[in-house]
């Protein structure tokens, strides 16, 4: 499909507004402690498969943008990390608050995001028609230890170790079993129970681990609500923040490179590309600069924030191209397309070009948003952060409850997104990993018929999954990433003994 | 007086435990309905793997975990946290019964209305405005706009 450059442009400016709209929601869910961009685009998935399919893939990307800048205000003004992408931000941000400049730290929040988000919008641009035409060359073998490699990369990056990881994810893997065969049509694993015949609802499940699941821990944790820092707002030091990010063009690419990089790791995200990037702003700053950490660096602030959004734009390249989702997020925009029909992989950006384009440009218009809605909620942060827990949670749980009505159109479906919401606060609590059984459920049905085609293309011999060098590479890697961590942990060991 | 002993978190036990039994049973009732020996095959796989791995994060549970010396307050404090976390599921558990039966006119200002005067809302006007706004999201955005059939119930349609 030859793809035509005047209708991407056309689908942009056609659709600047829903950016605009995406970016602002996303600031304000990213501003309030207890929401993040994973939870609140679970509880709006029923709205946005109202939408067209390139309106509601925008409408998601902008908001993720917009939260990841969004996570900076309660960081800055609360000293509490809105998600743990924005920790980071709290080391730097705060101190600086503390001093009477928080609208310097917000500046510079601000601009850094946008920056972030340019810069990740222009490597994936680039990067998604290569890897997409390497893509295109993958055969179910290939497609099969791809789906096998993110699920042991999201396993691996789990905090509670690699076997709990492991354990979601093929957890996932069997929940997925659940309902026909898609080699043979062959109903399975529905307990004798009708409304499973279709397989488990999966947007139920998706709101029931990202976003009712949420409403547990802050029903514990609601009385915790600390004070807000009050401070004048000055347009002044806000634009003075813009100014301290321009003088720092390498620190810029640098922490831009790092998020893209990560973000391109199926479940990694900005929780492990800002702490990534802020050491290596330490590590390379100036002896004087050096000093200001941990009491107000706005080297060490820019990093995790461009790093941030980078992000945004990293996820976007294995999700387009493979179908693998980089975030949370990313999981919700494929569950999204799946169910207007669309299929991402390697054949998105030939089936539909202009669509992919579309949205991959979206995220320039976002950048610029990013600058604009940002200075004029920095603003009104202190308001929108002092949101009780107390009104969030009954109104998440609603928001939650009609996402779960929505797939089935059935009570049914609440049902599955209690149970699932259940199994999510266990999961997070116990340092197990949502995401990996989100995974599992969602490419479950994928890996099954990529596996049984490539067991057909080897004549039942399981020996085809070895052969090839594509195949090969990816096995390397995969044993690389499990072997890695171990090998590195021997190796420090080694040297501290010595 | 004794002294309080560090203690095994049961709860560790709960999401392997819970992948197992899921695992166990979608493997019998596959066997039971006598499924192509393919699809067996590869549930068979996965369930393989799904007893391995948990049976791991069992064992490193119960020999590696660290045990924690629970406090009389801290037993308190998890009865009350236990306590919470009951009463909101039975909250949403009457609310999914409900639906049904009143219709989402009634049950989600009723849903609100009892959960923020359980978390201490207060004035009394603030909760009902909050209901009320958000009946009207709910009706406005999701029922008229994005064509959500949620149920009326016997009120407004004179059958469940």
């Amino acid at each position: 499909m030859d793809i035509s450059f005047m209708h991407i442009i056309e689908l942009m400016a056609a659709h600047a507004h829903v950016v605009l709209f995406g970016v602002a929601v996303g600031m304000l869910v990213g501003a309030t402690p207890g929401l993040t961009s994973s939870n609140s685009t679970a509880i709006m998935l029923p709205f946005i498969l109202t939408l067209d399919p390139t309106t509601g893939t925008i409408f998601v990307v902008s908001l993720h943008a917009g939260a990841q800048m969004g996570n900076s205000f309660p960081a800055i003004l609360l000293n509490i990390p809105g998600t743990p992408s924005s920790a980071v931000t709290t080391l730097e941000g705060y101190p600086l608050a503390r001093e009477g400049k928080a609208s310097l730290a917000l500046g510079v929040c601000v601009l850094s995001s946008a920056l972030g988000g340019l810069l990740g919008g222009c490597v994936s641009i680039l990067s998604v028609p290569v890897l997409s035409a390497v893509a295109l060359k993958f055969s179910p073998v290939e497609l099969t230890i791809i789906i096998l490699f993110g699920l042991v990369i999201i396993g691996q990056i789990s905090k509670g170790g690699i076997w709990k990881g492991l354990l979601s994810g093929l957890f996932g893997l069997m929940a997925a079993t659940c309902g026909p065969d898609p080699m043979w049509g062959v109903y399975r694993g529905d307990f004798g129970i009708i409304m499973l015949y279709d397989g488990i609802p999966i947007v139920s499940c998706l709101v029931g681990l990202l976003a009712f699941s949420e409403m547990f821990k802050l029903l514990i944790e609601k009385d915790k609500q600390a004070e807000v820092l009050s401070q004048k707002i000055s347009f002044g030091l806000i634009f003075q923040g813009f100014k301290e990010v321009l003088k720092r063009p390498v620190e810029t690419l640098r922490s831009a490179l790092i998020g893209l990089v990560v973000g391109a790791i199926p479940g990694a995200g900005g929780s492990i590309a800002a702490p990534i990037a802020y050491q290596q702003s330490i590590t390379f700053s100036s002896p004087e600069e050096k000093k200001r950490f941990g009491k107000g660096s706005i080297n060490g602030l820019m990093s995790a924030d461009v790093s941030n959004n980078a992000c945004v734009g990293g996820a976007l390249i294995p999700l387009l191209t493979l179908a693998l989702p980089g975030s949370s997020t990313d999981a919700i925009l494929l569950v999204a397309l799946s169910f207007h029909g669309l299929v991402l992989g390697p054949e998105f950006l030939t089936m539909n070009g202009d669509m992919a384009y579309a949205v991959l440009f979206s995220q320039f218009t976002a950048a610029f948003c990013i600058a604009f809605v940002g200075v004029l909620l920095a603003w009104v942060a202190g308001r929108i952060i002092n949101v009780s827990m107390a009104v969030l949670i009954p109104i998440i749980s609603v928001l939650a409850f009609i996402g779960g009505f929505a797939e089935t159109q059935m009570t049914f479906g609440i049902w599955i997104m209690l149970i699932s919401g259940l199994l999510g606060y266990f999961m997070k609590k116990y340092q197990y990993v949502p995401l990996a059984f989100l995974l599992g459920l969602v490419l479950g049905s994928k890996f099954e018929t990529n596996l049984f085609c490539g067991l057909r293309m080897g004549h039942n011999s399981f020996s085809i999954f070895f052969e090839g060098p594509i195949a090969l590479t990816l096995w390397a890697l995969l044993f690389a990433t499990i072997a890695f961590p171990a090998l590195y942990k021997l190796y420090r060991n080694w040297r501290t003994n010595n | 007086m004794s002294t309080p002993r560090a203690r095994f978190d049961w709860g560790e036990l709960i999401v392997p435990g819970l992948a197992m039994l899921y695992t166990a049973a979608s493997l019998i009732g596959q066997i039971i309905k006598e499924v192509e020996w393919k699809t067996l095959m590869y549930s068979g796989m996965i369930g393989a793997g799904i007893f391995l791995t948990a049976g791991i994060c069992i064992i490193h549970a119960l020999l590696f975990s660290k045990r924690r010396v629970i406090t009389a307050e801290q037993r308190a404090d998890s009865r009350i946290v236990f306590r919470k976390i009951s009463l909101f599921l039975l909250l949403s558990a009457c609310f999914v019964l409900s639906l049904d039966w009143l219709g989402y006119v009634i049950t989600v200002p009723t849903f609100l209305i009892i959960m923020f005067h359980w978390l201490n809302v207060r004035p009394w006007w603030k909760v009902v405005i909050l209901s009320a706004a958000m009946l009207a999201l709910v009706h406005f955005l999701f029922v008229n706009w994005a064509g959500l059939a949620l149920p009326t119930g016997i009120l407004f349609t004179g059958q469940a």
